[in-house]
């Protein structure tokens, strides 16, 4: 075959941080074969750094871990830590990469142990630490690092072999390993890099680099996380003080012409925000002060956050730019213009932090590959899609397009997916391999035969517990047939004795005694399965985390604890059952809610995905808000994305259009949902995504209805229409109906770039026109968007900054427009030919019937309300519910389209599968014990259980298996214990307790 | 009874109800950390603090644990959406029906620890096993 049209069902991914990591799993799963490589020993990137996210504060390892387990046991996904991309050769479906795996000096043999970095003598500076704690110059990067592998940093190693002495036996240390080349065929390329922060000494009027308590934002975000080096105490660099004041100085190189960086960081805001929130968690007493230009909370349940930040928790936050910081005996003083007061001012504080700009990091790559960069350095997105880029086949994803946070990196990396899945779409499943396992034997009529590994890991349980003594112990017990200790139960070689004795030995139990289920109990479940032992058989016993590392002082306490935690599994284990998540077929077919922009461009790539999609549209036509549009903030007629988006939908034959219908009946669960549609429609899909998009607010203030005052998207009519005369003055007036507490709370997030766009319009084409644009924050976010910001200031659109806490604006009958310039601090008044109000993006109307019928929630601000805030934008909690675009909350073009094919890679996840396992450890319903009081379907969070009528007044409850996730509440609030927690039902908890409290068993 | 098997100065042995998701994770961190604390306590894994059933805790006192922790994730953050919700409903009947066959509620308590929170979940052994103490002299104070 001709190499120009071969494809390759395989895909490089260049970065493994959340976005790496994202399209990785995506693609992964949907049968693509993924090569992840990253510069650093370790996946997980920035995101790995931080302690928690806004606006939820969740902790960022907590939700990103378990999918970086996910990612280094999936068998279509090869991590590549340590690794560069050197070239790239050949097309999309088939290039011909070069990697080079850097020297690291420490082979495959690796498990992680840690005992090489104990006995290293030589100590760096942690970069994972921003410097601010020390590592070894053999080192894995952070505790929870994947893989868990060590590597020599061949810059600072002194070549002492003490690393080769502490390790002798395990052959896992190598200094002969030299750089590796390694030459891969993948059918396109992902590439996320992520980014690079400006240095803030090139400001050096603020101090960084001089006085050691001004940090940047990263640096306090080491500070402050728990696993940090300061264990999450926030104190002084140098005098150890917890600080009493801390200023927080935004954008610091960013939205700064001179410095380089004339976009707006879109992150800083919200993290600094967060961050002076976590400061006052940790201490109440300190007090946080920001300094801001605009505050841009525009995601969604940021201004939530941030009127918390003021209301809850007593945060300053001062508009003014801040020209210096210099100390004062122990005290830093900035120094800066109160824009508000218009004078100049200082304030004393103990810590100054700058949110210091993000920079691009795409030189080397775009070299590379080839592609085109913007003014900036971001990579050039192509046909306003942000994951295009100049070079067909490479996708990007995360911030190498543009600054943005978690929440629309995840979609954008569903996207990068999406777009490679489509590429490569004959080759899926090729180079896929799905795990197989011989057949189980059965266990049923079985008395309990049961092993135990006892695990030294090396000395981490070694030192402090006497494993001799526990294993004598353990092998005192019933039914314990065969007990040994390891030295580590992980390593290849001990997994492998796992598998022998259970056959040797014909256990029909086995029980590891040594960490931690949450990272290694995938690994010997699947040992167990391996050996034809379910996986259900398996019992984890930690005598690591949970004894040997926090009770090193007290050995014999420990091993007393390590004999009671194995006695107490031993006694589970003997009730252990075999446990099979069911198979249900899938149905490849998916129904997508709305027909914008958004919708159509969600169906289009689901069907590019090679499923059927049903489209329905509510109206009668397709193309939502976008009919209404003349021009849109991106430079492209809205008439011409409309045809296209329409031609692409008529041109797939695999969509099928309803419109003027809805969805009016819906049944069934993930994989095979009933629908049936006002039309008369009835079919089964397998997903179904609301893309429903949103609305324009018609509002009751500002004299909304008098003459000659309209709405931004009615100007775009008037401005169509060439119905404003030159010389008229045009009033615009921002957040109306938007951030205004217990109403609409939130910030419609396009309204500041609308009208700016709006204003130079009109100013382009009626040169003599006066347009006043009343704000309270800019927040021109998006790419370009500061830009224009800065060009419609220079072509003399007027801005007039009001707050609503001193004076809101007036409208009076005759278009009269008073305002409180808080800037000049003085009323102002114009009289406006045209008045025009950036009206609040809201939720359409519908949403709660549909809410309803689907039973998936809306949040608090009437839009819907997506499983994870960051890490899953696109999902419901619901399986086989999903949501894109502005029905998630409001966005622009640009932020829509990474949804909108995003979610498409979201949807194949599920359809892509013939069928599907559901969860195997539910529960169960015992009827005859059953009284059918229905405690059970009141609190099941899944609606996964019913009262089903078995008789006359009979009624007993059924939980539906595709439904339940297998927490286990049912089964504590039953009254009569009918139900089963399957895996940990009544008998073994119970046999537990009695186990950890009684010595004979 | 209970204080009368005790003696003075002894050692409380605890049984910790902890959930996969926050806890068991906060528990796995504090060693991960190296952060020492009593090894009075033993813990069982659950799926959720709201897989506990109250059953579990009088069984724990009446097998002889003198104390019981149900330690699951922050409001808002089970993982099973309303679990510790559920736990919560549960733990304060509880603390009302415990003085009611003869133990001391101090014995018991609810917590959230989440995944993070290594330090707070070996802070929150430390200070239970003080807590469990102190009910220990409550318990002979009113015996005597
Ligand atoms: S999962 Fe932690 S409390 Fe529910």
């Amino acid at each position: 075959m001709n190499d120009n049209n071969k494809i390759v069902g395989s895909v490089l991914i260049v970065g493994g941080g959340i976005a790496g990591m994202v399209s990785a799993l995506d693609l992964a799963d949907n049968g693509y074969k993924v090569y992840l490589i990253d510069k650093t020993p370790s996946i997980g990137g920035t995101m790995s750094q931080l302690d928690k996210t806004f606006p939820t504060l969740d902790c960022a390892m907590c939700t990103m871990a378990p999918r970086m387990v996910d990612i280094s046991r999936h068998p279509n996904i090869e991590l590549m830590p340590y690794t560069l991309l050197e070239s790239v050769d050949g097309n999309v479906g088939c290039f011909k990469v070069k990697l080079r795996k850097m020297e690291s000096r420490v082979n495959d043999n690796c498990i992680g142990c840690g005992d090489c970095s104990s006995v290293c003598p030589v100590e760096v500076p942690n970069e994972y630490d921003e410097n601010g704690g020390i590592r070894k110059a053999i080192y894995s990067p952070f505790p929870q690092a994947v893989p868990k592998l060590f590597v020599i940093d061949t810059e600072h190693c002194i070549k002492c072999y003490k690393c080769i002495e502490a390790s002798i036996g395990k052959n896992c240390i190598d200094f002969n390993i030299k750089d590796k080349i390694i030459d891969l065929e993948v059918g396109t390329i992902i590439l996320a890099p992520g980014f690079d922060l400006w240095d803030p000494s090139l400001r050096p009027e603020l101090g960084y680099g001089e006085y050691p308590n001004v940090l940047t934002g990263i640096e306090l975000e080491r500070i402050i996380n728990a696993s940090g080096f300061t264990s999450g105490e926030i104190f002084r660099a140098d005098d150890k003080e917890v600080p009493k004041r801390i200023g927080f100085i935004q954008c610091v190189g960013s939205r700064d012409v001179k410095a380089g960086q004339p976009y707006c960081s879109r992150v800083c805001c919200m993290y600094a925000i967060k961050q002076a929130i976590l400061v006052k968690e940790h201490h109440p007493e300190i007090d946080c002060t920001i300094f801001y230009m605009d505050i841009r909370a525009f995601g969604k349940g940021q201004e939530e956050f941030y009127n918390r930040a003021k209301d809850e928790y007593g945060i300053k936050f001062i508009r003014g730019n801040p020209g210096e910081v210099f100390q004062d005996g122990r005290d830093l003083i900035v120094r800066f213009e109160d824009t508000t007061a218009s004078e100049v001012r200082e304030e004393r504080f103990d810590m100054v932090v700058l949110a210091n700009a993000i920079k691009p990091n795409n030189k080397n790559l775009s070299e590379i590959l080839g592609i085109e960069l913007d003014d900036d350095g971001f990579v050039k997105e192509q046909n306003n899609n942000p994951m295009i880029t100049s070079r067909p086949g490479v996708y990007v994803a995360g911030v190498a397009q543009a600054p943005r946070d978690i929440t629309d990196t995840v979609s954008m990396s569903s996207g990068a997916a999406a777009l490679s899945a489509v590429d490569l779409l004959s080759a899926r499943g090729k180079l896929a391999k799905e795990k197989v396992f011989p057949p189980e034997f059965d266990v049923s009529e079985q008395e309990p035969r049961i092993g135990v590994f006892i695990c030294h890991c090396g000395t981490n349980i070694a030192s402090t517990v006497d494993v001799d003594e526990v294993r004598d112990y353990i092998k005192t017990l019933p039914d314990v047939i065969f007990c040994d200790d390891v030295m580590y139960a992980c390593a290849e070689d001990s997994c492998r004795r796992i598998s022998e004795v259970i056959k040797e030995y014909k256990l029909n139990r086995f029980i590891v005694a040594s960490c931690t289920p949450r990272t290694h109990e995938p690994l010997f479940r699947e040992t167990c399965q391996a050996a034809g032992l379910n996986p259900y058989l398996f019992e984890f016993a930690n005598i690591r985390e949970h004894c040997s590392w926090v009770h090193r002082n007290e050995p014999k306490k420990a091993t007393e604890k390590a004999k009671e935690i194995i006695r107490a599994s031993v006694s589970r284990a003997r009730l252990l059952k075999p446990q099979k998540a069911g198979k249900i077929g899938v149905t490849q077919r998916a129904l997508v809610i709305g027909g914008g922009v958004t919708g159509m461009e969600a169906a289009y790539n689901i069907a590019r995905l090679g499923f059927e999609v049903i489209l329905v549209e509510r109206d009668n036509e397709l193309g939502g808000l976008l009919r209404r549009m003349h021009h849109m903030f991106i430079d492209i007629d809205p008439k011409e994305i409309l045809a296209e988006k329409i031609s692409k939908i008529e041109s797939e034959k695999n969509i099928s259009v309803h419109l003027g219908t809805t969805v009016e009946d819906l049944s069934g669960f993930v994989g095979n949902f009933d629908i049936k549609l006002t039309d008369g429609t009835e079919t089964t899909v397998g997903a179904i995504v609301i893309a429903t998009g949103c609305d324009e607010w018609r509002p009751n203030i500002y004299g909304y209805g008098q003459k000659d005052v309209y709405t931004q998207l009615e100007l775009q009519e008037v401005i169509y229409n060439g119905e404003i005369n030159d010389g008229e003055t045009i009033v615009m007036i921002q957040c109306v109906g938007s951030r205004e507490k217990g109403e609409r709370e939130y910030c419609s997030r396009i309204c500041c770039s609308e009208a700016i766009k709006n204003a130079l319009d009109i100013r382009e084409k009626y040169p003599n026109t006066d347009v006043y644009i009343l704000y309270r924050d800019i927040r021109t976010f998006a790419k370009n968007a500061e830009e224009k910001y800065r060009e419609a200031a220079l072509k003399g659109v007027q801005f007039i900054r009001y707050d609503v806490n001193i004076k809101r604006p007036e409208v009076d009958e005759n278009n009269v427009v008073h305002v409180f310039d808080t800037i000049l601090q003085q009323d102002t008044e114009i009289k406006a030919d045209k008045i025009v109000l950036s009206a609040a993006v809201v939720p359409r109307e519908g949403f709660e019937d549909l809410s309803k019928l689907f039973k998936v929630p809306l949040g608090q601000d009437g839009f819907f309300l997506e499983a994870h805030l960051k890490l899953r934008p696109l999902d419901f909690t619901s399986d086989g519910f999903f949501l894109c675009g502005t029905a998630q909350g409001p966005k622009d073009y640009i932020d829509n389209m990474a949804q909108a094919v995003g979610v498409a890679s979201r949807v194949a996840r599920i359809l892509s599968k013939k069928e599907m396992d559901t969860e195997a450890t539910t529960s169960r319903v015992d009827e005859n014990i059953c009284i059918g009081c229905g405690r059970c379907v009141d609190i099941c969070p899944y609606n996964a259980i019913k009262l089903v009528q078995r008789g006359f007044g009979v009624f007993k409850s059924r939980i539906n298996d595709a439904l339940c996730k297998g927490c286990g509440a049912c089964a504590a609030e039953c009254p009569t214990g009918a139900i089963e927690a399957r895996h940990f039902d009544d008998k073994e908890i119970s046999v537990m307790i009695d186990a950890l409290l009684k010595e004979e068993v | 009874m209970w204080v009368e098997e005790r003696e003075e100065g002894f050692e409380p042995k605890i049984i910790a109800f902890i959930c996969n998701w926050c806890t068991y994770g906060g528990a796995d961190l504090a060693g991960v950390s190296r952060i020492q604390y009593p090894p009075n306590v033993r813990i069982i894994r659950v799926m959720c603090s709201g897989r506990v059933d109250p059953y579990f805790v009088i069984k724990a006192f009446k097998e002889g644990a003198d104390g019981v922790i149900i330690s699951g994730c922050h409001p808002g953050d089970c993982h099973y959406v309303s679990g510790n919700e559920q736990a919560k409903r549960r733990a304060e009947y509880l603390k009302k029906i415990l003085p009611m066959i003869g133990i001391n509620p101090k014995r018991f308590r609810l917590q959230w620890v989440s995944a993070s929170e290594g330090k707070a979940w070996a802070e929150s052994v430390a200070s239970m096993v003080e807590q469990v103490k102190d009910a220990y002299k409550e318990d002979k104070e009113r015996l005597m």
